[in-house]
């Protein structure tokens, strides 16, 4: 198989895959399939070279790139070339709790959020996730524990009391 | 947080989409693009001047009428471009340290009571513009805008959005001028509200396109922002670069209330002429006009703009004058290693907010303050945060 035929059927086959995590990553899906692609195409410049799991080089590409995009308005309001969604289309039925993990995940700094989503949301372990931050699992660790700080500390994870009892 | 919670994370992006049946052709899009601008990084130069050439200003003048429909323009006019004249904001514009804790604004000496938890603030040569409300903010509520001048607090508006996107606002980095985006209370095209702070009302309504738009920067004496349907890059890491290349930039005139259209070179060529404007080897290409509010990297004393990665770490410079900005802080006054830019004082003297995380965070973060010469590059410790503290600083554009 060529370089090019193995890239089409890596994208094919994983790419909807990879599309989740960036979305839990951006939070935002044009952005995310914005992210996506953006990460298979520097991909493809070091297609040959890949020597481990093409997917976990893309993973960490994609999770690098968006630890790099926390600028707040430019981050949030990139154009791309199709309109992103202005809410996500599940948010309907979201339970408050839910919807209330999600704004604050949203609001940690991306290096933060994207160790939580590796480490809780899609369940690797801290090796696996310093491999795909490029970094040490004593940072996967001390990042994760100054986000689960923050967590505790985001308004929108306080206990509610007279909001909740009221309704 | 707990297993649910996670579950119904992971659930709702099971239920994501994008767009898989045009993705590979999107992909193979982009690594043509990508492969085009390789080759012509390697014969730029003189090509860029040309093509800088090219793009002319469109003169299209009128008034900022709600009835008046987007030019809607996809590529610039090829007319020829009239050398930029050199843009002096206003040398007087000075700003005292501005930030929040809780529903208490300090500005300067001044400390004023909003009785909320202040999720967002700004500067202006007037005053602070500021969104406060209850602790436990839902994204897309609508929201009171309001303004201190230190003695007084008044509403002079109503936004919409999140802390994270600064709900709309945006400052002039000198002067007076605000700029929000105002929702419509029907149909689906909303208004830039441009607001001056110092005669306290609204200049005008200007009338957004049905797509949204982006504002780029806001002066004392024009505001910019290009049409989000007209801006397609292939990497959107490359934006600035995007913008200046291949975008059409709408230009509202403060004083005349003229919109006019111009090429995305002649907005940089603004920018650059402009004090306050800050550029660094972005994206592969050197002096990029930074837009994106600036971090450095605290290497011992020195600072250099973060990079996104270890080791990415660059040089910035002061755009107009092409000087390098050096600044240092004293020895052992912070441990953090993250230090934002967090406001302009003056054209030669910032603030920087020294934090610990890794940016980005819209909730009040604990840090220090320091005010920095960029002339001298020397930094002073102006507060040292108090321990368990969050502190709101501003956001720059």
């Amino acid at each position: 198989m060529t370089d090019e035929a193995e890239f089409d059927a890596f994208v094919v086959a994983r790419s909807q895959a990879l599309l989740r995590t960036a979305y839990l990553l951006v939070q935002d899906e044009g952005r995310a399939e914005d992210l996506v692609q953006t990460a298979l195409t520097k991909a493809w410049f070091s297609w040959k070279g890949i020597k481990t799991s093409p997917e976990a080089y893309v993973r960490r590409i994609m999770v690098t790139t968006s630890a790099s995009w926390w600028r707040r308005r430019w981050t949030r309001e990139t154009p791309t070339a199709n309109l992103p969604e202005r809410r996500s289309s599940v948010t309907v039925d979201e339970p408050a709790e839910g919807q209330d993990l999600w704004d604050a995940i949203g609001r940690l700094p991306r290096r933060q959020r994207a160790v939580v989503v590796l480490r809780y949301v899609e369940d690797r372990t801290e090796s696996e996730t310093a491999q795909l931050l490029g970094c040490s699992v004593g940072t996967v660790k001390s990042q994760c524990s100054r986000a689960l700080t923050k967590l505790r500390r985001d308004p929108a994870l306080e206990p509610v009391s007279d909001e909740r009892s009221r309704s | 947080m707990n297993g649910a919670d996670l579950r119904s994370l992971a659930a709702r992006a099971s239920t994501v989409e994008g767009r898989p049946a045009e993705r590979l052709a999107e992909v193979h899009a982009r690594i043509r693009a990508a492969r085009r601008r390789r080759t012509a990084a390697a014969t730029a130069g003189a090509g860029a001047l040309v093509l800088a050439l090219l793009l002319g200003v469109s003169m299209l003048t009128g008034s900022a009428d709600r009835s008046q429909e987007p030019v809607q323009t996809p590529t610039p006019t090829p007319t020829p471009t009239p050398t930029p004249t050199s843009v002096v904001d206003n040398p007087d514009s000075v700003r005292p340290l501005t930030y929040a804790v809780g529903a208490t604004i300090h500005y300067g000496e001044q400390t004023i009571d909003v009785g909320d938890f202040v999720h967002f603030l700004d500067v202006t040569d007037n005053g602070v513009v500021f969104v406060s409300g209850r602790p436990k903010w839902r994204q897309h509520e609508q929201a009171a805008l309001r303004f201190t001048d230190g003695s007084t607090v008044v509403q002079i508006g109503t936004v919409t959005g999140s802390p994270s996107t600064s709900f709309g606002v945006v400052s002039s980095v000198a002067g007076s001028i605000l700029v929000w985006d105002e929702d419509p209370s029907d149909g689906d095209r909303g208004d830039y509200v441009v607001f001056d702070t110092e005669e306290m009302r609204v200049l005008s309504r200007v009338p957004q396109s049905a797509a949204g738009d982006q504002v780029l920067s806001v002066h004392d004496d024009a505001v910019y922002w290009v049409y989000r349907n007209e801006v397609v890059c292939e990497e959107v890491v490359s934006f600035p670069a995007c913008v200046r290349d291949r975008t059409v930039v709408q230009r509202y005139d403060v004083a005349t209330g003229a919109l006019t259209q111009v090429s995305g070179a002649s907005y940089d060529r603004d920018r650059r002429s402009r004090p306050r404007t800050i550029v660094g080897p972005l994206y592969g290409e050197s002096d990029t006009v930074i837009h994106d509010n600036l971090v450095f990297i605290r290497h011992g004393r020195q600072l250099l703009a973060d990079g996104g990665e270890p080791g990415a770490e660059y040089d910035v410079k002061l755009a107009r004058t092409g000087a390098r900005i050096r600044l240092r802080i004293p020895l052992g006054s912070t441990d953090a290693q993250r230090i934002a830019l967090a406001q302009w004082l003056d054209d030669d003297r910032v603030v920087l907010f020294a934090y610990e995380g890794d940016g980005g965070s819209e909730i009040p973060d604990e840090g220090d303050f320091f005010s920095c010469d960029i002339s001298s590059g020397y930094c002073r410790l102006e507060m040292r945060g108090e321990p368990g503290i969050g502190y709101q600083v501003p956001t720059l554009d």
